[in-house]
């Protein structure tokens, strides 16, 4: 893999496998280059699923800058897989900043990729593809998390002034292609324009759920919208706007519930959101006070 | 002047177009377009962001792959609308307006021969039939592609008309305003690769999901 054209620019991957030894979900073989690191997994205890971190060393992604990472979910496995922070995208120059994503899911595996909200700078251009092949009962789900920019800095705000990013996500099933999300928003956008794709919200989240929904999930906070679209059957896709914030919180539990569901029942906790070996100041913590 | 396609953008063409009004009864219920201008602007942003991306490329795609005569491209364009269009309104909209499209098309002595070929394709959306009906007729790609917005946003238009309510001639007025939009787009995506054709509107499908929750509701989408 090599850089996209600026000097600067740097060339970063983590070849993930994790493995379940009939208890626990671990890592198995892993090749990662910096700037990309791959913690250790976290497996706490009454928790069926285990934690990956993915650390990037840098500030963010920078102009040319490009980032491969290659997960395979062997039989059985139960993971969530995150950043430990918002994806900042810098401005760029003569190139763009990529992520690629690859993920196999092996039968019986549970994988939940939440890569972590990404504020596009202003002048940012990032291309993210992900090309996601599942085993005929694996199950998954992947959350992105799209903000306006540095939208709460007073006058320095920059707010849709990206100049443009690319999604390209699809999923396989046995060959079958399920799903797919393929966007490309150019901007910098006018207010008329934000309004028509954000609703006047400074951010908006898609997910991907493949595997049977709970009959009921948790009611949506006030301040987002949420709607949840049937694709065909245990293949849904979820929609929000509104508050950055709010989305994100909302996005979590609605993926984390799911998990819960898929590994306890109807009446289980959620993955992860109900463990006090969790410390709170990560970006998916349930807020002080919430 | 290619009568074959006039006949394939006819708004009274009976493949239930005037049943949808694809997400603007939620829009009109949140207040968000209330008029002549409003149904312009989002009949344009609709045009720019959300049908030219994903439906314009389809129908370009499937005008180009006539030629071929291969019934297999075709049934991946469908499958690839299948799984790319996430509201089901919207896509059980462009499914039956397809698959009536192409079963009036069968009937026309000017398209049942050509149509024939393609018989093992077992579900037709919308923008793919319009695109193989097109090429059939004999018209460029880019003529297709631009009766093919015509058509979407006069549909649109006409939803607004009846739904607002705006009159019929500021309806026509709005449709006018917009032709330079549908020339741009037509040249702005009558090349684009297959692989590129995907929207994203996340407050559009928000709105497309709200529509089907109204109390009371005109339209099926």
């Amino acid at each position: 893999m090599e850089a996209i054209g600026h000097p600067a620019a740097r060339v970063g991957g983590a070849q993930i496998e994790l493995v379940s030894d009939g208890r626990m979900t671990r890592l198995g073989s892993l090749y990662q280059q910096i700037p990309l690191r791959v913690l250790p997994a976290f497996a706490f205890d009454r928790e069926p699923a285990s934690l990956l971190y993915l650390i990037t060393l840098t500030t963010g992604l920078m102009d040319g800058d490009s980032h491969l990472l290659d997960i395979a979910a062997r039989a059985g496995t139960r993971a969530v897989v995150t950043g430990q922070s918002a994806t900042r995208i810098h401005p760029t120059q003569s190139s763009f900043a990529a992520q690629n994503w690859y993920a196999d899911v092996e039968d019986d595996a549970i994988l939940v990729v939440l890569p972590g909200p990404a504020i596009p700078y202003a002048g940012s251009r990032f291309f993210q593809r992900g090309r996601i092949t599942l085993a005929p009962t694996a199950r998954m789900i992947w959350g992105d998390i799209w903000l306006a920019g540095r939208y709460n800095r007073g006058t320095l705000s920059e707010r849709f002034q990206f100049e443009r990013i690319v999604q390209d996500f699809e999923v396989r099933r046995a060959r079958r292609l399920i799903y797919r999300d393929r966007f490309s928003w150019n901007g910098p956008w006018n207010p008329q324009q934000a309004a028509w794709s954000f609703g006047g919200e400074l951010a908006a989240a898609s997910l991907f759920v493949a595997g049977t929904l709970p009959e009921v999930l948790p009611p949506a906070d006030v301040s987002v919208r949420r709607s949840l679209f049937r694709m065909d059957q245990d293949v849904s896709g979820f929609r929000w706007v509104g508050p950055p914030g709010a989305v994100t919180a909302d996005l979590v539990r609605i993926t984390l519930s799911i998990a819960g569901n898929w590994t306890g029942g109807p009446t289980a906790a959620p993955w992860l959101l109900e463990s006090t070996d969790l410390a709170a100041n990560h970006w998916f913590s349930k807020p002080a006070g919430r | 002047m290619n009568v074959r396609l006039l006949q394939i953008s006819d708004s009274a063409l009976p493949i239930s177009g005037y049943t949808h009004s694809w997400g603007l009864e939620a829009a009109i219920a949140r207040g968000l377009v209330d008029g002549p201008e409003s149904l312009e602007q989002w009949t344009a942003h609709w045009l720019r962001s959300c049908l030219a991306p994903l439906e314009g490329v389809l129908t370009a795609q499937a005008h180009q792959q006539m030629g071929q005569g291969e019934p297999t491209a075709l049934a991946e364009l469908n499958a690839l609308a299948d799984v790319t269009m996430l509201p089901p309104s919207l896509r059980t909209a462009s499914r039956e307006m397809g698959e009536q499209l192409i079963a009036l098309g069968q009937t026309w002595s000017w398209s049942a021969v050509g149509l024939a070929a393609f018989a093992t394709v077992d579900h037709w959306h919308h923008p793919v039939a319009f695109g193989l009906l097109g090429a059939i007729a004999g018209a460029s790609t880019e003529d297709t592609l631009t009766a093919y917005y015509h058509q979407a946003a006069l549909g649109m238009i006409a939803a607004g008309v009846r739904a607002i309510p705006v009159g019929h001639t500021h309806g026509q007025q709005i449709l006018a305003y917009l032709h330079d939009d549908i020339h741009e787009l037509v040249h702005a995506t009558v090349d684009r690769p297959l692989e590129t054709a995907g929207a994203g509107c996340p407050f559009y499908e928000v709105l497309c999901d709200e529509q089907t929750l109204l109390y009371a509701r005109m339209f099926r989408s």
